[in-house]
């Protein structure tokens, strides 16, 4: 036998008959813009990831080139090229966070759009 | 009138989006009134949630492999649905105002009841929106929610101890 809560939930939780009053029709007119968003949302992030694969394989190679070097080779090459890597991984340091910023900024400006 | 599997076959295969407004239409209710009981009565919050679930399941339509039936696959969209929502949003902690105000004479109990149910977390809340709105056993809701039987089962528990405590303070 049911007890008093169970009779309760089913009370509240059953009455699930919500009439469609133009929601299907609104959801079919939302698919462009939602499938739209979910791209930018799948993109940026991918963008963003693969900016950072860029810089992490700039310093990859500054990393393995140094380790793979005989010492007094090592502090040459080094010293030849430090120059020409550290502007290399400040720009794409830069284009990397740069779109990660937009990327929540962009984030928070959908989002507020939605909301409101 | 055309079958789920027909309709889906229709998606899928043509992109028909005469066959996935039907399917919108046949499954809407159930869907937009499992929202609702998540989101304490919110119907615009819970109207976008449910579209959000569709147009998802639209996309990923390729997935959906027909082990089980569309509107469970749904709802296991709807939860991850739900799940993203609050992960971004200020949890729920009280009834929409629009509700309060809207409560009629002897509406008492459904709105404790819906005020309480805010105070469960969500996926106790979740557990026994499924089970009770939608009559699913416990194994169903443990698969749909992809969590042990276990799990659900002590919630459930949990959340009905919860409940009663609630009610009664």
């Amino acid at each position: 036998m049911k007890n008093d809560l169970d009779s309760m939930l089913e009370n509240f939780l059953m009455d699930n008959d919500v009439e469609d009053n133009g929601f299907s029709q609104n959801v079919m007119q939302q698919l462009p813009k939602r499938a739209a968003w979910a791209w930018i949302k799948d993109f940026v992030p991918a963008f963003a990831f693969s900016a950072l694969c860029v810089f992490a394989w700039n310093y990859h190679q500054l990393v393995m080139k140094s380790f793979f070097m005989y010492r007094s080779e090592f502090y040459q090459w080094f010293s030849a090229n430090i120059s020409t890597a550290s502007i290399s991984i400040n720009y794409t340091t830069l284009a990397a966070v740069g779109v990660i910023a937009a990327y929540f900024i962009l984030e928070k400006v959908m989002h507020e759009i939605e909301t409101f | 009138m055309s079958t789920d599997a027909e309709l889906i076959a229709q998606v899928f295969m043509d992109d028909d989006r005469q066959a996935f407004e039907t399917l919108v239409q046949k499954h809407q209710s159930r869907l937009r009134s499992f929202f609702r009981k998540m989101c304490g009565g919110d119907e615009m919050l819970a109207d976008d949630l449910s579209q959000e679930t569709f147009s998802k399941a639209y996309r990923g339509m390729q997935s959906y492999q027909g082990q089980s039936q569309f509107i469970t696959w749904l709802f296991a969209i709807a939860k991850n649905v739900f799940y993203e929502h609050i992960r971004r949003s200020e949890a729920f902690t009280d009834l929409p105002e629009a509700m309060e105000a809207g409560a009629e004479t002897g509406q008492d109990l459904k709105m404790d009841m819906a005020r309480c149910m805010l105070k469960l977390d969500a996926q106790e809340r979740m557990i026994l929106t499924l089970s009770y709105m939608d009559g699913l056993s416990q194994t169903e809701v443990a698969e749909l929610m992809g969590i042990p039987l276990g799990t659900v089962k002590t919630n459930s528990l949990r959340a009905k101890e919860k409940l009663k405590t609630l009610l009664s303070a």
